[in-house]
């Protein structure tokens, strides 16, 4: 379809502005990372504010946020795989039932699914309230539905055809969902893992609620944020967070892509 | 090597009836083709018989062994399925040296194995491709040495050439049939092509609406067709109503509806009498033009008033009227270029091969096709 020319460049220029306005937050917060205040234009070229973060816990917090994102991606890897796996591909009674209550976490807002949980752990597993197995569970579950959906989606993808193939050539189910089917759904399954750990290392509420003993690095910004207010200090903390976040997905993503599939051939 | 016998087998989806009661036996050695239209249960009776299936009723037995609740697995079987099945993370070696180490050959036989193999389906010097690296043809073709490569006890092909274009499918059907021939596996091939099944298969079975409704070799299935089914499905034929006269040891006398015209037929039901009404077949390939001066020399010889004659590349078709039905003819040979003048005369046939149907059997199948 060839658009009249006026309407093109009209067309053009929308996308455009469309992509500066999202942009500019995080631009502008670029800027403030690198001077003295939150203005526009910036006025003083400075580094404080790379300074004060060294000096804070933020590096602790940020250390402890990848490492619960770890545990609560490989958790959900385990627990949505094989739920993913037998929605998809086989018919048993209470498949339908099963498929509406992996969705009851996206019912609530997640603060409120969140707090649910909190207080769950609080009335039968008081004891162990604000330990690390607990809150890895906790924040794993309110990622359940968002995994479950994009591990069920590759393995809509896969032809059932080569498994069943495996299984005439004399490999039992496991063998044959082990050496094809699982290599088949592999990078579904690393993007999968990939937005669950980003999530993950998100977690704000969650593990404050079930009282972890260490602060999670989103939760230390936004009590930084209560106590100074939007300044440098808090752009820095915020671009390394989102820099580091996103390194450690984007090299775990190109590592496990190109071991993945040797795993299991 | 083994046989294959189904015994009262039935399958149903919900309320559709896929496979009914089907009682089989298909010889060992054999080349058998499961012949039929699109959704006639050719795949359920098929997947069935691999174990990927459980019937509701009924038995599967491969040789004396009941596999009816063993697991594909446990079958020693090689399949190919409709679909491309070759794993696309494997190469072509790896795809066919997994299928013997699943069967537990050892370690220094498989490589030997596999380079026979792929010499069997002239694919040497591919070890390495991997599926995007070969054409849909060359894959479907990986996908039978890894079935054949352990031996099975039976080869089972779920319209293996469906996926392929034209030129293909014709070589690789002559590859199956020359395949089979080498190794004399017990072959079971499913397929809709009748050209398929007739070309490559030593026995075939016409399955409709989930049953079987004829079995037999290649041509007789062809030129004897036992149901209505049968008749209108394969090739082309003329139906004409008639009512047996005659009934004799080897050959059935009947004479057409509302006409004095008498036919000699070889091919009829064992339990005709005289007045049973029938369908008298004759193909449209099955027909002789005959000089009018010489038709005492010829039995079964009828006038056909000619409509439209037209040419279409391989064969010239005549339609018109045989007594006031429709009556078509398919002509080939030198002389039917002759043929294409002929609209508004009339001609004489020859129709050495006429088969006789039960009329009484629902015709409804007619008027689906
Ligand atoms: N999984 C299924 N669920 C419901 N109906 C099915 C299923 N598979 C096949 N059928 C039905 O069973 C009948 C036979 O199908 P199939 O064996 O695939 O036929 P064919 O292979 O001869 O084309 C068809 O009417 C088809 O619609
Ligand atoms: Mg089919």
């Amino acid at each position: 379809m060839k658009l009249p020319r006026a309407l093109r460049i009209i067309l053009n220029i929308y996308a455009l502005a469309l992509a500066v306005i999202l942009l500019w937050p995080v631009l502008q917060m670029v800027m403030t990372a690198f001077s003295t205040d939150p203005t526009f234009p910036p006025q003083h070229f400075s580094l404080y504010g790379f300074r004060e973060v060294l000096w804070s816990s933020f590096f602790k917090t940020l250390r402890f946020s990848l490492k619960l994102a770890l545990w609560v991606s490989l958790l959900l890897l385990v627990i949505c795989l094989p739920a993913a796996y037998a929605m998809e591909r086989r018919y048993f009674a209470g498949r339908s039932l099963m498929a509406v209550l992996i969705f009851v976490p996206t019912i609530f807002p997640a603060v409120t699914y969140v707090s649910a949980i909190a207080v769950y752990v609080f009335v039968f597993f008081l004891r162990q309230r604000g330990s690390f197995p607990v809150v890895v569970v906790a924040t794993a579950m309110s990622a359940i539905p968002l995994v479950v959906r994009s591990i069920q989606a590759s393995i809509a993808t896969t032809d059932p055809v080569y498994e069943e193939a495996a299984l005439i050539m004399g490999a039992n189910p496991l063998k044959a969902f082990a050496k094809i089917t699982l290599p088949l759904i592999a990078p579904g399954l690393l993007t999968a893992a990939m937005i669950a750990f980003t999530s993950a290392t998100m977690a704000f509420t969650g593990p404050q609620l079930l009282g972890s003993k260490e602060q999670t690095v989103s939760m230390f910004v936004y009590d930084d944020m209560g106590k100074v207010g939007f300044t440098s200090y808090i752009a820095v903390e915020i671009l390394v967070m989102q820099a580091v976040v996103l390194g450690v997905v984007q090299t775990l993503y190109f590592v496990f892509r190109k071991q993945f599939r040797g795993l299991f051939v | 090597m083994a046989n294959v016998r189904v015994e009262g087998l039935t399958k149903r989806y919900g309320q559709v009836v896929a496979v009914n009661n089907v009682d089989v036996e298909i010889k060992e050695g054999s080349l058998t083709a499961i012949l039929g239209p699109s959704g006639c249960g050719k795949t359920t009776l098929l997947r069935c018989i691999a174990g990927l299936l459980t019937p509701d009723a009924g038995k599967v037995f491969i040789g004396k062994e009941d596999v009816t609740n063993v697991p594909p697995f446990k079958r020693n079987l090689g399949m190919v399925f409709q679909r491309p099945s070759m794993f696309p993370h494997m190469t072509a070696y790896k795809n066919i040296a997994w299928a013997l180490q699943l069967r537990g050959w050892p370690k220094d036989k498989i490589s030997s194995r596999v380079t026979e193999m792929l010499k069997l389906v002239h694919l040497e010097g591919m070890e390495e491709r991997a599926f995007s690296q070969l054409s849909g043809g060359q894959a479907q073709r990986v996908v039978i040495a890894r079935a054949l490569a352990p031996q099975p006890d039976i080869l089972l092909l779920d319209e293996p050439l469906s996926s392929l274009d034209a030129k293909l499918r014709d070589q690789l059907k002559f590859e199956i049939a020359e395949i089979h021939r080498k190794t004399g596996c017990t072959t079971i091939m499913v397929t809709h092509d009748q050209s398929e099944a007739l070309t490559v298969a030593n026995n075939v079975l016409l399955m409709f609406e989930g049953k079987i409704v004829q079995e037999g070799d290649p041509l007789d299935v062809y030129r004897n067709p036992k149901t209505l089914f049968s008749a209108d499905f394969i090739g082309t034929n003329n139906m004409m109503p008639a009512k047996v006269v005659e009934v004799g040891a080897d050959k059935a006398i009947v004479q057409l509806d509302g006409a004095t015209t008498r036919l000699e037929a070889v091919s009829f039901p064992a339990d005709i009498r005289e007045g049973t009404p029938v369908w008298a077949c004759v193909r449209a390939d099955d027909v002789d033009i005959v000089d009018a001066n010489e038709r005492n020399r010829y039995s079964n010889v009828a006038e056909v008033d000619v409509q439209r004659s037209s040419l279409t590349g391989g064969m010239v078709i005549v339609e018109g009227k045989l007594k006031g039905i429709p009556f078509r003819i398919h002509a080939g040979g030198s002389g039917r270029f002759e043929l294409l003048d002929v609209a508004g005369s009339t001609i004489s046939c020859a129709m050495p091969n006429v088969s006789l149907i039960h009329r009484d059997q629902d015709d409804s199948v007619l008027k689906a096709q």
